[in-house]
Order: C-alpha cells, then structure tokens, then sequence
C-alpha cells in the first residue's frame, strides 16, 4: 500500500487517493454506460427540436400563402377579375386534336400570373424589371417536333426574352418554403427537351390549374371551354368571383407544390415552359415518385409527376390557400371526392374534410 | 462492481429499437382482373378506380398488359414504395387508352411500341360518365371488366 502511494497513484487534483477513492473509481464500463444514456437521452431530444423547428418553417410556408392569397384578393378588387394563371403558353396543342377553341396562343408569352401578383406582394421593384410586352421564357415546344400534339407549333415567341429570364432567377422568399429541401433553381429533370431557359428560381406556391380533365390529350389550354370541371385558373383564364359558383371559401385558388418533379421539372415563378401547368389536387396530396431507378432516400419530396404538383415536404400533407384567402391544410389520406369538389369551381358540390 | 448489469443493457437497447414505425391507416387488398372490349382482350388501357363517397384512400390504378389482365396498385400519398390492392369499398372505374406520358423519359416509353388495337369509347374514360361499378371486397375473385362500342 505504501508502496503504491510512492509511486504517486494519484486521484483529481494530483492529491493521493483515500482509501475510500482508491475503491471507488469510475471503470471503463460506467464511462461507457454514461455515454450511452447521454447519446439515447439526445437522440430522444434531437427529433423533438427537428419537429419543432419543422412546424416554425411550416407556419412561415403558411404564411407565404396566405400572402400570396391576400394578394389575389387585391389583384381583383383593383381589375374586377383574377389574374390568369399565365398567358400565351408554347406548349398547347395547335389544331391537332380536340377542340379547335382550345388550340395555342399565336403570340407566345409564357408569362406567369405570379408575376402578376408582385405589386401586391411588395415586389413592385422586380415587378418593373420585367419587360411585360415580350415573352418570358423562349421555350419554343413543349416536347420533340415528333410529338406535335404537344407543340404550339403555330405560334411565334414575343420579342426577346432573356432579359426576362434573367430576373426570373431571383429567388424570392415570398414563393420559396423552407421546409423543402430539393433544388432552389430549375436545373436538368425529365422531360426539358426544348426548355431553354435553366436556372430559373423555383416556386413551392402555384395556381389551381387544370392537368387532369379526363380523356383529353391536352388540356392545356382549356379554361374557356371547361364547364362543370373548371378550375379556377388555367391559361388566358379571366376568373371572376362570379364564375366561381360553389362560393370563394370553398374553392382552391392556389396550393404548395415541391421543387422537383421527376416527370416535368419543378415550376418558376418567373415565366412557364412545359408542364408547369399548375397545381390540381383531383388525384390526391404528396404523390412521391415510387421509382425504383430513384434512391430511396430521395423519392419523398419528389413529385412523381407534373400533374400531380400538390405536394409539401410538411409531415402528412400540404396547404392550400382558397379564393377568400384563407389557408387550409390538408391531409395526404384526404378522399378524392373531397379534393375533387374544392378544386372545381363551379360543381355545385362543397365538400369538406 | 458495476451498478448496470447486461440485463439492464439489453432492456435498455430493447426499448430503443422497438420504437418502429407503423404502416399507413388504410387495409389494401390485391384486386387482379381482365378488360375485354367487345369480348377481346384489351391491351395498353389505363384502369383508374375512382373512390365512391364514403370509400378511403386516393383510388388505385394499373395498366394492362398484352392479354388484358391487371394488377391493381394504390395510390396512397406520401407514399416512397409500390402499394399493391385497394382500400376494400366502392369504386367507380375508368378506363382510357394509354398514351404517352407528357414529359416522361424515354425509359418510361416503351409500351408505346405496342399500339392498342381497339380505342375505348369515350363514355369509359371520365369517371363522371362511366357506367363500370365495382365493390372491392377481402375475399375478392379476379374482376373481369366487359367493354362495348357503341351499338354492340
């Protein structure tokens, strides 16, 4: 014992240990035991703060739409009707198939009623960087020149649109939401065979459009025709309060969508190319790609498709803003005939979750 | 010695690893089935079951193949993996031609090479129009769904 103490067998503090110490030492198990319940007790809190800190960027996501929804409002008390989804789209069909009333615009815009919204929204100054007598974005055809179905092969692009282009990069908070982790700026995806334009910002918020009439090859530009199916928006649309039949709080105007679609590709605030058509929830809420060619870590948040844009990376479904501009949020189980009857807008039937 | 025995680590790792997730609320059931029009087979039809009032779930969808026959897959949101079946309740059913995949990659194409030889009547395709009802039971025999032309 003496010895041990000569070779200075030292407790904390360079003092020799008691007796008592020299018993009670912490062995490398205890260590290790300690360490472990620290790890489990944090791995329990580490999701609590994640949820937390997801439900603050949810609420901001609200937030941003129940803007742009207050901003609709004010677009149409100052011109009488609502902006249309966009205006003179590349990609409709011209004269090919269906209804000749539904053939492409002649003056190609590819112009986004986002943009429309900017004065309301606090954009006033980008709103005026935009040249809005010539086109947006200079995607000539919405597919190859061998689907000619899908091309507006009759009408001309407007002026020049670069400079346009360009200002459509800018990311604005306003049409961005946090919680979605895909990509800020429209980059390579299926489906962008003719679409010039890349690195155009991304927008989680889009018009409740029409993607999904059924058993028509194009329903691009079909807002004028569409009867009991109508949607309040599509392209050239002129939605006034008194189309919207079933009643401005029990119609969607708009809804969230994630920024990467694996066929399509995510939407632009700034202008429209091919298949961003808008956002129509007839065929349900958070529709992932189930690809297997997609790893898996990566399908949730990535829309399967364009016609299925309404989608949020929000736990368990996503919002939606209605004509009055209230915002609503929506589960991923909420039935068809549910969505179905808030997203057409003069159906006679309200139904509700 | 120690205060912690193994017994008290294992239960600890116990709780730990139980903490699994659960599968989504809804019963899915395998709906399998064949569309005839005009008594043939009918290949490359996109078959939707389109939820009745009162029936859960976003429907459930295939694509036939060379002999008509299909395997009913659902669409459940917020879904990563194929579903098979659908939720038990009452559909309403459309069937439309299959067509190109706006935007798809050239992957996803393929049956394109395969043209269908009949088209459905336009009445099949809108789930306002169809005349096709089906009841999905637990206990269900494969579904046979009979199309005719007009005047047939």
């Amino acid at each position: 014992m003496g010895k041990a103490i000569q070779r200075c067998e030292c407790g904390w503090g360079g003092h020799p240990r008691s007796d008592f110490q020299q018993h009670r030492g912490l062995t490398l198990v205890e260590v290790l035991v300690v360490i472990a319940i620290i790890g489990i007790l944090a791995g329990m809190l580490l999701p609590a703060v994640q949820s937390v800190r997801e439900s603050g960027r949810r609420s901001a996501c609200a937030n941003n739409l129940k803007q742009i929804g207050t901003a609709l409002s004010g677009y149409q008390a100052r011109d009488g009707r609502f902006p249309p989804a966009g205006r003179g789209y590349s990609w409709c069909s011209s004269g090919t198939s269906g209804d000749p009333r539904n053939n492409g615009d002649a003056k190609v815009y590819n112009s986004n009623g986002l943009v429309e919204l900017l004065p309301f929204l606090d954009q006033q100054s980008v709103f005026d960087k935009f040249d809005h007598n010539v086109a947006f974005s200079d995607m000539a055809y919405g597919s190859s020149s061998a689907r000619p179905l899908w091309t507006n092969t009759t009408g001309t692009i407007v002026g020049s649109p670069s400079q346009n282009a360009a200002i459509a990069s800018i990311k604005l908070s306003i049409f961005r939401c946090g919680s979605d982790t895909k990509q800020e700026l429209l980059t390579g995806a299926y489906g962008s065979t003719g679409m010039a334009t890349d690195g155009v910002a991304a927008t989680n918020y889009d018009f409740i459009g029409n993607s999904w009439t059924d058993g028509e090859a194009d329903v691009c530009n079909s807002w004028k025709t569409a009867r009991a199916d109508r949607r309040m928006f599509g392209q050239n649309s002129m939605t006034t309060p008194g189309h919207v039949l079933d009643g401005l709080s029990n119609t969607f105007a708009l809804g969230e969508t994630t920024r990467f679609h694996r066929i399509g590709r995510g939407v632009a605030w700034g202008m429209r190319a091919n298949l961003m058509a808008g956002v129509d929830p007839v065929r349900g809420v958070n529709l992932w790609t189930t690809d297997t060619a997609v790893a898996a870590g990566d399908r949730f948040g990535m829309v399967a498709r364009w016609r299925e844009a309404a989608a949020s990376m929000h736990p368990g479904g996503c919002h939606f803003v209605t004509a009055d501009g209230a915002t609503h949020f929506f589960s991923q189980e909420t039935g068809l005939t549910v969505l179905q009857s808030l997203t057409r807008i003069a159906d006679e039937k309200v139904l509700w979750p | 010695m120690t205060f912690f025995n193994k017994t008290t680590l294992l239960l600890a790792l116990t709780v730990l690893v139980g903490c699994g997730g659960g599968k989504g609320r809804f019963e899915y059931v395998p709906v399998r089935g064949k569309v005839t029009l005009d008594d043939n087979p009918a290949q490359l039809k996109n078959v939707f079951f389109y939820p009745e009032e009162g029936t859960q779930g976003l429907g459930a969808k295939a694509l036939t193949h060379e002999d008509g026959s299909f395997e009913l897959e659902a669409v459940v949101g917020g879904a990563t993996e194929v579903t098979k079946g659908a939720v038990p309740g009452i559909y309403r059913i459309t069937v439309t031609d299959f067509t190109i995949e706006r935007g798809a990659p050239e992957e996803l194409q393929q049956p394109q090479t395969r043209k269908p030889a009949l088209k459905v009547p336009s009445i099949y395709s809108s789930s306002d129009t169809t005349p096709l009802r089906l009841e999905v039971t637990r206990d269900m025999q494969d579904v046979v769904l009979e199309l005719k032309s007009k005047g047939r």
